[in-house]
């Protein structure tokens, strides 16, 4: 499917009559959908919203919005256990990658087209050294962090990609912040920042590629910080045209992170921050 | 909303939050949307089960979710929102 143009704003007086009666389409592996709900972990648009990637169970599925019926996806195959994450390469339509219970991060790339019975394998993969909970993807695409459910976070390097050549992904090796627990990352618009959500209530903003840490923000109770732990984690899904209107949306949730990215922006960081790597 | 949010996500032109309560046993039904800017609650989509996970489109207010019965689905796919 081509990716669909861009919606023309909607004003938010004009929200709830706007999705009134709007019915949904739903993409069911199923002829018949049984009442229980399927337990699907994640899901994810790609970049230019052409596809949609699910997972359930050691399987992924990749979704043609136009076409909603099971024939029509292609089914990735290769985890042996459940798939946690899956995230989409910014910059390289169709290029994806998951981690999950197996302890690995795998490759794929969907333009390559299902083999039999529309069913795809990994281009490349790498074993972790543990269950895989998490995968963020840096806005080049060069970079992927992956934290292991034993809290270590391993930088990987997929700037050779998952087509035309055959070198292995190499691993940086992993590190813990701190004691706490790290349970999601995301990248800065920018790239020169990852935040990590911690058990501990915390959000902390590091320096990327060094992963020195450069601030930690305080969340008022228990609810508030996991209602920011993702905020932080999925404000990076925002298409990089709008990394303006990023970090209006980061300040009205985190005006301490927002801050804190702002006093990086300019070419001499003024803030607590620990002089930013450009590499 | 009230109890903890299990997954949230920003629209293409950061304009709305949306968010939903999953695997949280004292957790709501339904996806909460609110206006980035202001934090109110412009809107509730009815659920039959806990959401556990959503994703605006990147481009569209069109709105994929999990955790209902069926499968997946989209509010708003291939309509002009």
């Amino acid at each position: 499917m081509p990716a669909p143009a861009r919606s023309r704003p909607l004003k938010k007086d004009f929200f709830s009559q706007t999705f009134k009666g709007q019915k949904p389409v739903v993409f069911s592996e199923n002829a018949r959908p049984s009442t229980i709900p399927p337990h699907i972990r994640h899901l994810a648009w790609s970049s230019t919203g052409a596809a949609l990637a699910t997972t359930s169970g050691s399987k992924v599925r990749i979704w043609n919005p136009d076409r909603p019926n099971v024939k029509s996806s292609q089914e990735l195959l290769g985890h042996v256990g459940s798939v946690e994450k899956l995230v989409w390469n910014p910059t390289r339509e169709g290029e994806i990658a998951t981690t999950g219970n197996d302890g690995t991060v795998k490759l794929w790339d969907v333009r390559v087209g299902p083999g039999a019975h529309n069913k795809a394998v990994p281009v490349k993969e790498i074993a972790l050294g543990d269950g895989g909970l998490f995968l963020a993807w840096s806005p080049t695409g060069q970079h992927l962090v992956a934290g292991r459910r034993d809290d270590v976070i391993v930088p990987i390097d997929v700037r050779m990609g998952a087509m035309g050549n055959t070198e292995d992904l190499t691993m940086q090796e992993g590190r813990k912040l701190g004691s706490a627990q790290t349970n999601q990352m995301a990248f800065s618009n920018s790239g020169r920042e990852v935040f990590a959500t911690t058990g501990e209530g915390t959000v902390k903003v590091l320096d990327w590629p060094s992963m020195v840490r450069i601030s930690s923000h305080i969340g008022h109770n228990t609810r508030l910080t996991s209602y920011i732990r993702h905020s932080s984690t999925h404000s990076t899904h925002i298409p990089a045209p709008h990394t303006a209107s990023n970090t209006v949306l980061m300040a009205t949730l985190w005006l301490s992170v927002a801050a804190t990215l702002s006093s990086r922006s300019g070419t001499q960081p003024t803030g607590s921050a620990s002089t930013p790597s450009q590499t | 909303m009230t109890g903890s949010i299990h997954c949230l996500s920003f629209s293409f032109d950061g304009t709305y939050i949306c968010g939903a309560h999953g695997m949280d046993k004292d957790g709501d039904k339904g996806i909460h949307v609110a206006c980035a800017q202001t934090g109110e609650t412009v809107h509730t989509f009815d659920t039959t089960h806990i959401i556990n996970v959503l994703a605006w489109h990147p481009l569209r207010y069109w709105l994929a979710y999990a955790g209902d019965t069926g499968g997946v689905k989209v509010i708003g796919l291939g309509s002009n929102l």
